[in-house]
């Protein structure tokens, strides 16, 4: 393992809300699991973290935007056109 | 992501709220990547992203009324983005994401200019990810990309799901155990821990 890893677990490990988040698991709307896990992580579970924790949010594009507010306009035009008969009465 | 004030965007919402499409022009600009990135990770493909994140700006618009301006734009936002992506799979009935299914051509790409080395190992790791979330059901994949590419503590999550803080923690802690079984049965791990060390120095 490279020392950037060894680096990563040893951080990982000392996270207090990590190590919180793996003794809080009863809940009404979970099923419980048998027991405790024990707090350390597997060098699968490491290695999740290092892959989730890096990867970057993927950008919407311009075009996507004009898309929505193209549609944002044509909403508030159908808004008005329903606004107009409550307002006079009809 | 755009970076504006507090003030500029409370400004923009009362805006918007008394009818000006100018201002909701802003509020899409400074979301629409948050909210796009949740529904990608979420469904897994371009188009039904940009329908999703099309789809959140929609109902936003037609509810503003009743969003509650103490909390977080963002943050009801996500969680009209998560609930229409949760509603989706459920009636998709889980298909398994395909490792082939390509890309968007921008998805990890932060410049121009990027090594095709690095640039490979990217976009590997990208389809590791989504691959891998795919194997999650849509209430944990939800959890686990709200906690890992949003930094939200237990308790926001929480409120994006309209659950419980301690549900939160559970999903998170079991959905890091089937990710790490995923990752192991493919023989990935080695490959994953290092291809992000090498993402993240680029």
């Amino acid at each position: 393992m490279s020392s950037e890893f060894n680096d990563a677990k040893r951080r990982l490990e000392q996270d207090d809300d990590d190590l919180a988040a793996r003794h809080a698991l009863p809940d009404d709307s979970e099923a419980e699991p048998e027991g405790l896990p024990e707090p350390h992580l597997t060098p699968e579970e490491i290695a999740v973290e290092l892959l989730f924790r890096a990867a970057p949010l993927i950008e919407a594009s311009q075009e996507l935007t004009e898309r929505i507010l193209t549609v944002i306009a044509a909403e508030a035009t159908k808004q008005g056109k329903r606004r107009w008969p409550r307002i006079f009465g009809r | 992501m755009p970076i504006v004030s507090a003030e500029r965007e409370q400004e923009w919402l009362i805006k918007a709220r008394s009818g000006d499409q100018a201002a909701f022009g802003e509020l899409v600009r400074l979301h629409q990547t948050a909210v796009y990135n949740l529904a990608y990770r979420m469904l897994g493909g371009r188009a039904e992203a940009e329908d999703a994140t099309q789809e959140t700006f929609l109902r936003a618009y037609s509810n503003l009324n009743r969003y509650d301006m103490e909390r977080p734009f963002r943050t009801w936002l996500l969680s009209i983005t998560s609930n229409f992506a949760i509603d989706r799979l459920r009636r998709r009935r889980l298909t398994w994401l395909s490792i082939d299914e390509p890309l968007p051509p921008r998805a990890t790409m932060q410049s121009e200019e990027v090594d095709p080395e690095d640039a490979a190992i990217a976009n590997e790791q990208s389809a590791l990810i989504q691959s891998l979330l795919g194997e999650l059901s849509p209430e944990y994949r939800a959890a686990v990309i709200l906690h890992y590419w949003y930094d939200y503590a237990y308790q926001e999550i929480a409120e994006i799901l309209k659950t419980t803080e301690s549900a939160v923690k559970s999903r998170l802690f079991r959905a890091r155990q089937t990710l790490a079984q995923k990752l192991a049965a493919r023989g990935a791990t080695r490959r994953a821990a290092e291809g992000a060390e090498k993402v993240e120095e680029s």
